[in-house]
């Protein structure tokens, strides 16, 4: 787990001054990886990649990078862990291939020589890489199935830059900052910035499943995984069977480490999940990690600490209170990489692993994709079923929609408005339900700092599952590609990272989601998590009862009261309703973050 | 010519800043400085006596119908031009616009007096009303603003070749020079001075979709897959930006197009200067006096082979003529200028640009060229 960086260029040029901005670059990237650092430039200054490496696999200076092959024609920087690179491994060694380092890197590499393009299908994992051919001169990048890593590039006619946070590209000086319309617009109706957009003017990021080759300035790319259910017919033992398995399966993929992997434990069922089958899977006293609050509506605390007991597992705990989560909040601040409305949970967890030492941690993220564990599961069905039940009333609730979202003073009725407009899609809906401004409020936001850009569309870029066959399903699939790919992933890297810890996620695994696509939705997806309750029998009754919280802080009293001031700072523009906490959060997560980054608008007065 | 009277009907001459008007300006200095002794009586249609002022040249009145709203005001102008010429008897009527045609020639069957009409582009292209196509037949001069609208006039009207005369656009060049990309409009319009632009100035206007605008955000997902970075500005407003936005949002341009809306004369240089290549793949400019203010900045032009804009470009001297219907090309030559790539003797020599288009369309050379016709009209009496 670590930071990659690079530039791969066209033309021959000096190798100073492409390693001076790849070697900045690497500067900005040093918090990913506190245990080792490298540098490549290509004799003909082509390319150059930089590496920042968190040892976890192989810790001997064997595993270093960016690594080359013997005869120098493949070079590699990498981000991630292949969860099945013994098996690889093994097949390489048979089929003659000499393997020099015990790390994952290599089998990549050597994998990426013998199979081509083809090689990311093999890869178990989270990953983001980029291998260069120094014989062809072309450059070949891929990210991990479900959009775990990150990879940011961004590309002009003799040059591509890429790098694990867009911070690098933005603070190395490969890119300028230019805050771009759809990231801004995105950010500002989901709360995160919806790949493949980003904040930035320029700024891609690679797509979840895809890989990508450059070669003299063209590129082309390719989706080779997607999320797809394809249900068969079985029972509910038969299901039970199959999750278990499938749960155990990926978690002892995931305590594959050379150091210990510890769980961050919140009270919830996923991260019971994990510790309740981490004996089965392998793992022998494992350490747990969790928050606990002053303010008992949101303390899981006790409930994490008594399930640590339960399974018998090494506790860490710290009770964050408003002032402490103050104290914290500027470092935090400054760690956002993309604004983001969430991962303040994430930042501080990982800071208190971190400074119990740990260097990997599972957590129980996806599992609510998975399993149903969303309230959006009921209510999207629920809703859209009803819609297209009464869709002769479709002009008078489009009309009535728009007088919603233009006259209401709440919010929550101005969403409502905004689904109403766009007709009976699961995609309009979801949208409005993990909405943060309506479109009209999101357009008018965003044209104000870039009142020369086009606004996208109502609902235009909104996610619509090619087929909703059942509702619950297409809820799945929405959540596992847009909220957990965007927001969740994306801020559990960041923040993790900014602390040197390695989070792993093992509900999200292309191999497990492969197998419980097999359950059928009325299986798999029963509200209330059944299917996984079913799949885990060890899980302590007093677990099940109790109401979902998630990993959540309590930020609506925070902000009612200690944080007040956060908030003032970014004063709203008139006909803009902040009636929620989150919504004022998101201008002034927005505003720091251009500050602090030097990202500029456009500018009116010019 | 001396001591000649002559009556020059304009539309307009200050309200708006479109090619007609700036021509009249131009040609009413030109027509000032060629005249010697002569008397000029100017009537503009469109504009109000109070608010032209400045526009006008020393001891020139004008008479103005501007205050008529409407429909009203054609007759209104038509009740001043018509009396005034009946009345004055001048050598000359000058029709500065097509339509003043009709009158002049009624003015011509009763009193003799001779009459010239300006042709400058669309409006001459398809004349289709008999009476019409009779006044511009029994006009004794027309002076076309391209070779393009003199060869439709011919064709259509089955006029001696020597009927037409060229006076080719002009503009102002002193008030444009190639310069770096301005501070004050990368702040604005959020581009990085790396960034390479294309950029269009024209009338966001329904009626005038034939700039072909729509066809560079076409091209545009094309031109970013070798260029990357590339923006495309464009400059004007109207009542077709509302159909322009969505056509962005369609095609999910939001990050590479910008919309600058109206800008003002003042800043026109500094727009052209912002550009790296300017282009309008339009399919009904009579001439197109754009293409010679980002001439003279020195930029790369890209236009319409099938208008008036042939001439503008000297047929592609000056700048690169394509098919305005054909999305992959535009995108193909947009994206080789950008690159450097482009095979033309000029286009990537600013000051070549410049000195090229001033020798051509400078303002000494047209006003040497109306005087040059005045004086036929001289020698023939």
């Amino acid at each position: 787990m670590c930071g990659i960086a690079g530039i791969v260029r066209v033309a021959e040029g000096p190798r100073d001054s492409i390693l001076e901005t790849v070697g900045r670059m690497r500067r900005c990237l040093q918090h990913r990886g506190p245990d080792d650092e490298g540098l490549f430039v290509a004799r003909d200054g082509r390319a150059a990649f930089a590496h920042t490496r968190l040892s976890i696999l192989d810790l001997s200076p064997a595993g270093h990078q960016p690594m080359s092959t013997a005869d120098g024609r493949y070079t590699i920087v990498f981000n991630g862990e292949i969860y099945n690179f013994m098996a690889l491994r093994r097949e390489l060694e048979t089929a003659g291939v000499p393997l020099t380092s015990r790390s994952d890197t290599e089998v990549i590499l050597r994998l990426y020589e013998r199979e081509g393009t083809a090689c990311v299908r093999r890869l178990r994992g989270m990953f983001a890489f980029a291998i260069w051919d120094d014989i062809e001169k072309r450059c070949f990048f891929a990210r991990d199935p479900l959009g775990i890593k990150p990879l940011y590039f961004c590309r002009s006619a003799d040059s591509l830059a890429f790098a694990s946070e867009i911070r690098a590209l933005l603070n190395g000086g490969a890119v300028e900052g230019q805050l771009g319309m759809v990231g801004l617009y995105g950010y500002l109706t989901t709360g995160t910035v919806p790949e493949p957009a980003t904040m930035l003017r320029g700024v891609q990021m690679l797509g979840a499943g895809h890989w990508l080759e450059w070669r003299e300035g063209r590129i082309r790319s390719e989706r080779y995984w997607g999320v797809s259910f394809a249900p068969e017919r079985m029972g509910r033992e038969e299901a039970a069977r199959l999750a278990r398995e499938a749960l155990v399966d990926s978690l002892r993929h995931h305590f594959v480490s050379d150091v210990p992997v510890g769980i961050f434990l919140s009270g919830g069922l996923d991260s019971t999940t994990l510790l309740a089958l981490a004996a089965e899977a392998g793992a022998r006293k494992v350490s747990t990690y969790s928050i606990a609050f002053e303010e008992p509506e949101w303390d899981e605390g006790p409930l994490a600490r008594r399930i640590a007991e339960h399974f018998g597992s090494r506790h860490h705990e710290v009770t964050i209170t408003a002032d402490i989560g103050r104290g914290w909040l500027e470092e935090f601040l400054d760690s956002v990489d993309q604004p983001t409305i969430d991962g303040f949970n994430t930042f501080c967890v990982s800071k208190v692993a971190h400074q119990s030492g740990a260097k990997v941690v599972l957590s129980g993220l996806g599992g609510d994709e998975l399993f149903a564990g969303y309230r959006s599961f009921v209510t999207l069905p629920r809703v859209v079923r009803w819609m297209r039940a009464t869709s002769l009333a479709a002009p008078l609730y489009r009309a009535a929609g728009a007088w919603l979202e233009g006259h209401s003073t709440s919010s929550k009725t101005r969403r409502m408005g905004d689904f109403l407009q766009q007709g009976a899609s699961c995609g309009a809906f979801y949208r409005s339900f993990r909405c943060v401004y309506a479109h009209a409020e999101a357009a008018g936001l965003a044209t104000r700092l870039l009142p020369y850009a086009v606004a996208p569309g109502r609902g235009s870029r909104t996610a619509n599952p090619a087929s909703d066959e059942t509702l619950r399903d297409a809820v799945s699939l929405l959540e596992l590609t847009t909220y957990m790919r965007n927001q969740l992933l994306r801020d559990s890297d960041v923040m993790s990272m900014r602390w040197g810890l390695e989070l792993r996620v093992p509900f999200v695994d292309s191999a497990l989601l492969e197998k419980v696509g097999r359950i059928p939705a009325s299986l798999r997806l029963r509200p209330g998590k059944r299917m996984l309750i079913e799949a885990v029998p060890e899980l302590p009754s007093w677990v099940l009862d109790q109401p979902k919280r998630g990993f959540t802080f309590p930020f609506e009293r925070w902000f009612e009261d200690r944080w007040r001031d956060l908030l003032r700072e970014a004063a709203p523009p008139p006909g803009v309703i902040v009636d929620t906490w989150y919504r004022g959060w998101a201008l002034a997560v927005l505003q720091h973050w251009m500050r602090r980054n030097g990202v500029v608008a456009q500018d009116d007065r010019g | 010519m001396s001591a000649a009277k002559i009556h020059l009907w304009l539309p307009d001459l200050g309200r708006t800043k479109g090619g007609i008007q700036v021509f009249s300006g131009f040609f009413l200095r030109a027509l000032m400085a060629s005249l010697g002794g002569g008397r000029l009586r100017l009537l503009c249609k469109n504009d109000r006596a109070d608010s032209l002022g400045g526009a006008l040249p020393n001891g020139v009145g004008a008479v103005c119908a501007g205050d008529w709203p409407g429909v009203t005001r054609t007759v209104a102008f038509v009740g001043q031009i018509v009396p005034a010429a009946l009345r004055d008897r001048p050598d000359l009527i000058i029709c500065g616009h097509m339509n003043f045609a009709l009158a002049a020639h009624w003015v011509h069957r009763w009193r003799g007096i001779p009459y010239w009409i300006i042709a400058h582009g669309i409006e001459a292209w398809n004349l289709r009303r008999p009476g019409m196509r009779e006044a511009v037949r029994g006009s004794q001069r027309i002076l076309a603003v391209s070779r393009f609208t003199r060869d439709r006039l011919v064709e259509q009207l089955d006029l001696p070749p020597d009927r037409l005369s060229l006076l080719p656009n002009t503009f102002d060049e002193g008030g444009l020079t190639p310069g770096p990309k301005p501070e004050y409009l990368l702040r604005r319009y959020g581009i990085s001075a790396r960034q390479p632009v294309i950029l269009t100035v024209a009338r966001l206007s329904s009626p005038e979709r034939y700039k072909g605008y729509d066809k560079i955000i076409e091209a545009m997902p094309s031109i970013l897959e070798r260029v990357p970075q590339v923006h495309y500005l464009l400059v004007g407003k109207g009542d077709d930006r509302g159909r322009v936005e969505r056509r962005v949002r369609d095609m999910g341009l939001e990050d590479h197009v910008s919309l600058a809306g109206f800008v003002p004369e003042s800043e026109l240089c500094d727009h052209y200067n912002l550009c790296d290549v300017f282009a309008m793949p339009s399919k009904g400019e009579g001439f197109g006096i754009v293409f010679l203010e980002a001439l003279a900045c020195g930029k790369p032009v890209v236009a319409g082979n099938l208008d008036g804009s042939r001439d503008a470009l000297c047929d592609g001297e000056l700048g690169a003529l394509i098919d305005p219907d054909d999305v992959g090309q535009i995108a193909k030559t947009l994206a080789e200028i950008l690159l450097g790539e482009y095979r033309h003797a000029l286009i990537h020599r600013p000051q070549a640009l410049r000195d090229a288009v001033v020798a051509k369309y400078g303002y000494a050379r047209f006003e040497a060229q109306l005087r040059e016709h005045l004086g036929q009209l001289n020698a023939h009496g």
